[in-house]
């Protein structure tokens, strides 16, 4: 039935599509085989998991995965959900978690808006309890020790407030990076304190003012006869400031590299709130306001030379392994705040009638919910394949799984929450509607550590960058033909084209064969984000890197693709194994697949035609004129020339 | 027929110069017709004796050389004075030539009411051609000219036509006329010329000199937009001798640019330089040092283009200018030097820009204290020597 839908909607919506007849094709051929998928569940290295998963031994490293998919590789295996937590640690946690899921479900939903504007003691002290704080620290410090998969399904609950998520978010991200990078006598101190809550963490790495030259104002100078480092600047945007006794501080610092210069670098430092120079004020925010932000002044705060997490030359590996978590978290921090409009939105409209008709059989307020539920499932799937790939892989490459997961999470929670503006009217941001508390929530969390934007080049850049290291031979070649006039020949010939790629990839075959139009229109999309990134890197060279307009376009097709594959694993792993509702999932994919392809072919195309074909070029004129005029310049419309 | 009519155009300018007298040709008619009026005026003012009865006119007919008080009124007190001492209006043609040639004179070149006056002189309706032949070749040549000649010298004065104006054209010469085309014409292309300059300037611009000053400074400026123009009264220092204003136009890199300058090397005040507002110019000077011998020009540094085997990517924020080996060189980084600041003075002289240094040095540039400044003068400036002049063509 569901297959039938789904041709369905393929013919009608792809009917333009040139794919049509080789994709019906390929749907019988694949029905009369019936389902591979299912066995090549049980293959060896699926059983390692199963077996080791006491130990938590890991998988040896695999290639990364969204940025292999610059190159047009897609990691087949990946296309099976990964299953991290083994049967048995799945009833072990949930047993665990009992008692927080139903003090969360009792205690805190009835009145988790009251929370808004402040955390009660009480409930504070009830957290502590529950051993909330205790999640992410090594069981050998007296936590709980889970891994980030674990976490996540752990801190699910507690998402019903989102105040009282981001502020243990904070804390357990710190706890994380300690036991990471913390040395042995640092682990000593803190982390056995931070179990039972009696030291509250909290990160304070981004500043309200932009710095000239650097990326922070916050700088740390090393004392050498002493043997410290003294920090001083001023962080803000720091979650729950006032209660938190130890900050997590990203600051400047210059570092001698190798060659013996010196050298701009980021260093992470922890920081006690006790400590003499710290100064500590409650700053109120747009949302989230029981979280509490505040600002945090240093003067001149000396720490010990221990408090660096790290060594100085692999600062940079402990900022981006704390943007990493970061952005991981507030990913899932999204789906829970999602799934609660969700809830809100269908009741509203279940029970509201207007003008004699009940809002829910309005066809456009049903559309607008099912892309709600959709983006929603996109995110819930990308997160824990992103975990699952962290947590199964040793060192696994998830740095821009994670970016994409936060861009995706954040821009779908901004549509959701204003998604109720378009059809409740001025109701909805009244004070005290849970509409007017998401959508301020919402905006919070957009604006919260990076701009957005920023993640957004980051990620498109990240991609090119890896392309770039592997096909750097090839995009020399490409920009030198006249020195290379075999590779430019051999080039024409095997120009893919942008309306209809060739495939070549046969992901339909890992995957439940009613997925087979998704895994195509997957396997188009890659190609296409391939083409465009051989483009753009033989266009622009090593300059591509100022060319943040594209870096943009990639950044959304790689967001979309990732989506794709995440919500693909997942529904076919869902059908295979016959969960309920797995149809609908399949339904859910198949949308993402065919929307996020024929957006990735708009983008490429886009990318592929270039500055002059697009309207960049008449943007960029545009925007020369309005710093010149340094505002709006426009003649008034009915304004006389003679 | 278009076609047929630009084919015939060219051909019978050149074959009926006789009845159609060239632009040069008509022109020194023209201005013979000016040379002669005394005796035509002598005829004339008898008959105007008897003719003229209003009171306000001035009594004494005479051409518009003669007239002393050269202004709006009395230019218009002529063409009336024309307009009424005779039903024919004779020698309309050579009195509108005549009064073309004085408009500057009278200071009314740029005042579309004059222009239209001088059209009202032609007699309405007797112009304008009744076949197709009449309209295309030229009828009454030597009128038409004349108006053809009079909107010219509107669009060199940059006066923008209305459409009254058609309408009087109309009036006088039919739809088909050829100064109704070239109004046409003017019509479609002034406007937009009109707001073509990317520094738009007030028209006129102003006649004080700090006023237009600013104006200078401030267009200069644009090359950056950061730039701050300030303006200094030397009243505020006490070493001044020169009490004058100073307009001073420096922007944030440019400070950057002094504070970097090595403090040995001298730098130099140039000037007076020239620019153009309109008719009026302004004298302004640089601060200038010579270029920095370490700095290195984009076009020499060695950059791979081609080698995308390593590129940077920051983790915070976007990537910034530190992908450059050598940093971005300053619009104000120039082949033959660096240019610090510009100013115009009220007097122009040594005192008043020792005074825009000192001034300069306590907004923040307080490295200028301890650089050798050199004064390097194109012409010798002095109080004799103002800060704006006026164009006199």
């Amino acid at each position: 039935m569901i297959r039938l839908c789904v041709q369905y909607n393929l013919r009608n919506i792809l009917r333009r599509d040139s794919i049509l007849p080789s994709i019906q094709k390929q749907c019988k051929s694949s029905s009369a085989k019936g389902s591979p998928v299912a066995e090549t569940f049980n293959d060896g290295s699926r059983q390692e998991v199963a077996d080791s998963t006491g130990s938590k031994a890991k998988l040896p490293q695999r290639k990364p995965l969204v940025k292999n998919l610059m190159l047009g590789v897609v990691d087949k295996e990946l296309l099976r959900y990964p299953e991290v937590i083994s049967r048995d640690d799945t009833s072990k946690l949930d047993e665990e978690i009992a008692s927080v899921k139903s003090y969360f479900s009792d205690t805190i939903a009835p009145k988790f808006q009251e929370f808004s504007l402040d955390i009660p003691r009480e409930v504070k002290d009830n957290l502590k309890n529950l051993g909330l704080y205790s999640f992410s620290v090594p069981k050998t410090y007296g936590g709980r020790g889970y891994t980030t998969s674990e976490l996540s399904v752990a801190s699910e609950p507690e998402q019903i407030s989102v105040d009282i998520a981001t502020s243990l978010m904070a804390h357990r991200v710190v706890s994380e990076v300690i036991a990471q990078f913390g040395t042995d006598n640092i682990r000593e101190t803190y982390l056995p304190r931070m179990v039972d809550g009696s030291i509250v963490a909290s990160e304070a790495i981004f500043e309200s003012q932009p710095t000239e030259n650097q990326f922070f104002g916050t700088t740390a100078e090393y004392n050498e006869s002493d043997k410290v480092w003294t920090l001083n600047g001023e962080k803000s945007f720091v979650i729950n400031a006032q209660d938190a006794n130890l900050f997590l501080v990203v600051a400047q610092v210059n570092t001698l590299n190798r060659s013996g210069n010196m050298e701009d670098g980021v260093a992470v430092f922890l920081v006690d709130s006790t400590l003499p120079g710290v100064k500590v004020e409650a700053k109120k925010s747009f949302g989230i306001q029981g979280a509490r932000q505040g600002t945090v002044q240093l003067r001149k705060v000396t720490v010990p030379e221990e408090n660096m997490l790290g060594e100085v030359s692999e600062s940079g590996m402990v900022t981006q392994s704390l943007l990493k978590l970061n952005r991981l978290k507030s990913g899932l921090l999204c789906t829970g705040m999602l799934k609660n409009i969700i809830k809100d939105m269908t009741h509203h409209a279940t029970f509201t009638k207007q003008n004699g008709i009940y809002l829910k059989d309005m066809k456009h307020i049903s559309d607008r919910l099912a892309r709600l539920v959709c983006s929603t499932y996109a995110i819930e799937s990308m997160s824990y394949l992103t975990t699952g790939l962290l947590d199964e892989f040793q060192n696994q490459d998830v740095e821009l799984e994670a970016a994409i997961l936060k861009l995706y999470a954040l821009e779908s929670l901004w549509k959701g929450a204003t998604n109720c503006m378009n059809y409740l009217g001025p109701k909805c941001l009244e004070a005290g509607q849970p509409s007017e508390l998401h959508l301020r929530n919402a905006a919070q969390l957009c604006t919260q550590n990076e701009p957005l934007d920023s993640l957004r080049i980051y990620i498109g850049l990240s991609g090119i960058q890896y392309a770039g290291m592997n096909i750097h031979e090839v995009i020399r070649k490409d920009r030198n033909p006249l020195f290379y006039p075999m590779h430019v020949l051999g080039r024409l010939f095997e120009k893919q084209s942008i309306e209809s790629p060739k495939l070549t990839l046969h992901l339909e075959a890992e995957v439940h064969p009613s997925l087979d139009l998704a895994a195509k229109c997957l396997e188009q999309s890659v190609l296409r984000l391939r083409e465009a990134t051989e483009t753009l890197l033989s266009r622009f060279g090593s300059e591509i890197v100022e060319e943040s307009v594209e870096a943009i376009r990639i950044s959304e097709c790689m967001t979309l693709i990732y989506a794709t594959f995440a919500s693909l694993a997942r529904s076919s792993r869902s059908y295979c194994i016959g969960l309920r509702h797995s149809d609908y999932e399949l339904l859910i994919t198949t949308i993402l697949a065919i929307e996020g392809s024929l957006r990735v072919k708009e983008l490429v195309t886009d990318i592929v035609n270039g500055p002059y074909m697009t309207s960049d070029q008449n943007n960029q004129k545009i925007a020369k004129q309005l710093f010149k005029s340094q505002k709006y310049f426009y003649e008034h419309p009915i304004k006389y020339n003679f | 027929m278009i076609v047929l009519r630009r084919l015939i155009h060219p051909a019978f300018r050149t074959t009926i110069t006789g009845i159609r007298p060239s632009i040069s040709h008509l022109r020194t008619t023209a201005a013979r017709a000016s040379e002669k009026p005394p005796e035509d005026d002598a005829s004339d003012k008898k008959k105007e004796e008897k003719t003229f009865t209003r009171d306000h006119l001035p009594a004494v007919f005479t051409n518009f050389e003669n007239i002393s008080d050269k202004n709006k009124e009395t230019y218009l007190n002529m063409v009336t004075i024309f307009e009424t001492k005779s039903v024919h209006r004779r020698n309309h043609v050579e009195f509108i030539y005549a009064a073309l040639r004085n408009m500057e004179e009278f200071g009314v070149h740029k005042d579309i009411e004059v222009y239209k006056a001088l059209i009202n002189v032609m007699p309405k309706g007797k112009f304008i051609p009744t076949n197709v032949f009449q309209a295309e070749f030229m009828h009454y040549p030597k009128q038409q000219q004349c108006i053809i000649d009079l909107l010219e010298q509107m669009e060199d004065n940059g006066v923008i036509p209305d459409y009254e104006m058609e309408d009087m054209l109309v009036n006088v010469f039919g739809r088909r006329g050829h100064p109704v085309r070239k109004y046409w014409r003017m019509m479609y292309w002034m406007p937009k010329f009109k707001n073509l300059s990317p520094w738009p300037l007030p028209n006129p611009v102003p006649n004080d000199a700090l006023e237009l000053a600013k104006l200078a400074v401030e267009r200069m400026c644009t090359v950056d937009i950061q730039s701050r123009v300030d303006v200094y009264n030397t009243e505020d220092i006490e070493e001044a001798i020169d009490k004058t204003w100073i307009v001073s136009g420096i922007s944030p890199e440019q400070v950057e640019l002094i504070k970097k300058h090595d403090k040995r090397k001298p730098i130099y005040i140039e000037g007076p330089y020239l620019i153009w507002l309109r008719d009026k110019c302004v004298n302004y000077f640089t601060l200038r040092a010579d270029v920095d011998p370490k700095l290195k020009f984009e076009d020499d540094e060695e950059k791979d283009f081609d080698d995308v085997s390593n590129l940077r990517v920051p983790l915070f924020g976007p990537p910034t200018k530190q992908n450059h080996l050598v940093p971005k060189r300053s619009v104000h980084q120039q082949d033959d030097g660096t240019i610090f600041a510009i100013c115009a003075t009220g007097t122009s002289s040594k005192d008043s820009l020792l005074s825009w240094i000192r001034f300069l040095e306590r907004s923040g540039n307080v490295d200028l204290g301890s650089i050798p400044i050199l004064f390097k003068f194109k012409s010798r400036p002095g109080p004799e020597l103002p800060a704006v002049t006026t164009d006199v063509r």
